[in-house]
């Protein structure tokens, strides 16, 4: 009996080691140049969010550039022909990756957003960034706090976050910084909000792809920002915006702005409303798009747009250069005057 | 036929004379406890053209019931695991996070003198099995989005059983589907779960669209009073025909108790 069993037990192994489940699956497919186009093209008609915002001709473009794909003498032009495909969408958040060749739309606003750090830095003299990195906090006044958030990418905003209102625990106003940001995961937004409101509120609406037209999207599903963390910021705060704020720091925006006591200051954010999906063609290539797009809570969409400060300061070059951030003033100026 | 399902009968054929399902079919009653590892290849085009392959632990509950002339298994089941591509390299991303759930009932008739030392069994099968995969992809924290393959389907399947000397049994049996209920939801937004409705729409599949072939062999030798040790081995195949096909095989080594109830054989 016991040989029998090992004998069975043998004829198992082989099997499973032998990995037959790559036979009935079968290897990658490979594609010829159109047939990676068409699955680009018919993956953003069926899935792509923002057609009804972008109003572009997706079939037109399809007989435009499906010839070119056809033609094109190496993947590297091909390459070049999906990427000119992807950028008439105007879409921030649309962009293949093929090998070492990136094609992404470049922004709505490729003027300077008069940002600089540096300047800050004069400003927020004892700066210091929060543990992990994702922003930095200190004083702009004596009793006005600075929180600079780089991005929301990555982990652990919330103790950044808490880690920054317990050192900043003498201020009584704030400024919470998101220019230049480009955005991230809407989770750690929700993370760093969560520690100024006072109750659950709806901030923003989804819609998702949802059908084959592209008016088929889902009902509005409400993004609800409730409170969380160690403590709770219940003096008045400035956020600074510019027109390089886009994607999830968008999404900070409006959270911020569902509160009471909040001002933005600054340029309108980039408006990149949408929620994208990275997709992998099976020469390794990847491509994104949204498939979900964001609304604010009127349901309105700032695609392409972007969302408009409270307090509209664009700042200039002269400024910088003398060493003055405008935005940052402003912000100062707004808060002495509610303290 | 399909190179796919000639491939699967052709495993069936090696694996019928030496392995048996994952019951012990000595107890009138039995209830079966089996884990191990599942090797999984799939490639699900909703959320990737490239095919993912992985293994994972899995876990599945089994009671049994049976007579001289018919069996009635339950079977319940769930298996994780972590899919890579060939694309992946030495890469962390991207992987695809699978999880796996079955429910299995199934009703076959002893073909035949019941206490002959080979018996053939006839039934049929209601096979309800879930897919998840979690897609991960560069950048890591990318939106991941979670797509699935739901199947509710219905069969007959075949049996074969054998006494092995005065303390084993071998059973080999095959399931194939002939119409299912396939849905395909998908879904997620970072961490939060959206689900789209149009996504969540049941289809129903006739072979045309729906194949799949369900292979299980084990060998189940008596230990104890009333206990077997289990040994199996499973192969489920599956192909659904849609805009965006899904073919998965996978196939899982175990080892487990049977604690039988009731009278004895």
């Amino acid at each position: 009996m016991k040989r029998r069993l090992v004998v069975v037990a043998a004829a198992v192994v082989v099997l499973m080691v032998a990995g037959c489940t790559d036979i009935f699956v079968g290897p990658d497919v490979k594609l010829d140049r159109l047939g990676l186009f068409e699955r680009v093209w018919r993956d953003l008609d069926r899935y792509y969010s923002l057609f009804l915002v972008k109003r572009v001709s997706w079939d037109s473009l399809h007989d435009v550039y499906a010839p070119r794909a056809a033609q094109a003498a190496s993947d590297s032009e091909l390459a070049f022909v999906v990427g000119a495909l992807l950028s008439e969408l105007r879409d921030v958040h649309v962009g293949l990756v093929a090998g070492t060749q990136v094609y992404r739309f470049t922004g709505y606003d490729t003027r300077p957003a008069f940002f600089d750090p540096g300047i800050v830095a004069q400003y927020v003299t004892d700066r210091r960034a929060a543990p992990n990195a994702h922003s930095a906090f200190g004083h702009a006044a004596a009793d006005i706090g600075y929180v600079w958030i780089l991005h929301f990418q990555g982990s652990g905003f919330g103790a950044d976050i808490d880690t920054a209102l317990a050192q900043l625990a003498d201020v009584r106003a704030l400024i919470i910084d998101v220019r230049d940001n480009p955005g991230g995961q809407a989770p750690n937004l929700e993370a760093v909000a969560g520690r100024f409101i006072d109750r659950d509120r709806t901030y923003a609406f989804i819609r998702v792809r949802d059908g084959q037209r592209p008016d088929e999207l889902t009902q509005p599903e409400p993004r609800v920002l409730s409170p969380t963390g160690l403590s709770r910021f219940t003096g008045p705060v400035a956020v600074l915006t510019n027109r390089r704020s886009v994607s999830t720091a968008e999404g900070f925006v409006l959270a911020m702005r569902a509160l009471p006591g909040v001002t933005i200051v600054g340029d309108s954010t980039e408006g990149g409303a949408g929620n994208p999906l990275t997709r992998e063609l099976p020469n390794g290539w990847t491509y994104r798009f949204p498939f979900a797009t964001w609304y604010a809570p009127d349901l309105t969409t700032f695609e392409e747009i972007g969302l408009a400060p409270d307090v509209w300061v664009r700042g200039s070059a002269a400024e910088l250069a003398a060493g003055r951030d405008a935005i940052l003033d402003t912000a100062l100026a707004i808060l002495r005057r509610s303290l | 036929m399909r190179p796919s399902l000639v491939a699967a009968i052709a495993a069936l054929s090696c694996v019928t004379p030496a392995t048996e399902a994952q019951e012990a079919i000595a107890a009138a009653r039995a209830l079966t406890l089996i884990v191990g590892p599942l090797l999984t290849a799939e490639r699900d085009e909703h959320a990737s053209p490239l095919r993912y392959d992985g293994a994972g632990p899995f876990m599945q509950a089994s009671y049994v019931y049976r007579t001289e002339r018919v069996a009635l298994a339950v079977r319940l089941g769930g298996a994780i695991g972590t899919l890579r591509s060939a694309m992946t390299g030495a890469d962390d991303l991207p992987r695809q996070e699978l999880t796996r759930g079955w429910i299995d009932v199934e009703y076959a008739h002893v073909l035949g003198t019941p206490r002959a030392r080979t018996r053939w069994l006839l039934g049929g099968g209601l096979a309800q099995r879930a897919t998840l995969l979690r897609h991960l992809t560069v950048p890591a924290d990318a939106n991941s989005v979670g797509y699935a393959l739901y199947s509710a389907s219905i069969g007959p399947l075949f049996g074969i059983e054998r006494a092995i000397g005065r303390l084993g049994r071998l059973r080999a049996q095959l399931a194939v589907p002939v119409l299912a209920l396939i849905g395909r939801p998908y879904g997620g937004l970072y961490n939060k779960l959206t689900l789209i409705p149009d996504a969540l729409r049941l289809r129903l599949a006739t072979v045309k669209a729906f194949q799949a072939v369900d292979v299980t062999a084990a060998h189940a030798v008596e230990v104890g009073g009333s206990t077997d040790l289990v040994l199996s081995y499973r192969l489920v195949v599956e192909r659904y025909r849609d805009a965006e096909p899904f073919g998965s095989a996978s196939q899982a080594m175990s080892l487990g108790l049977a604690l039988r109830l009731g009278r004895d054989r």
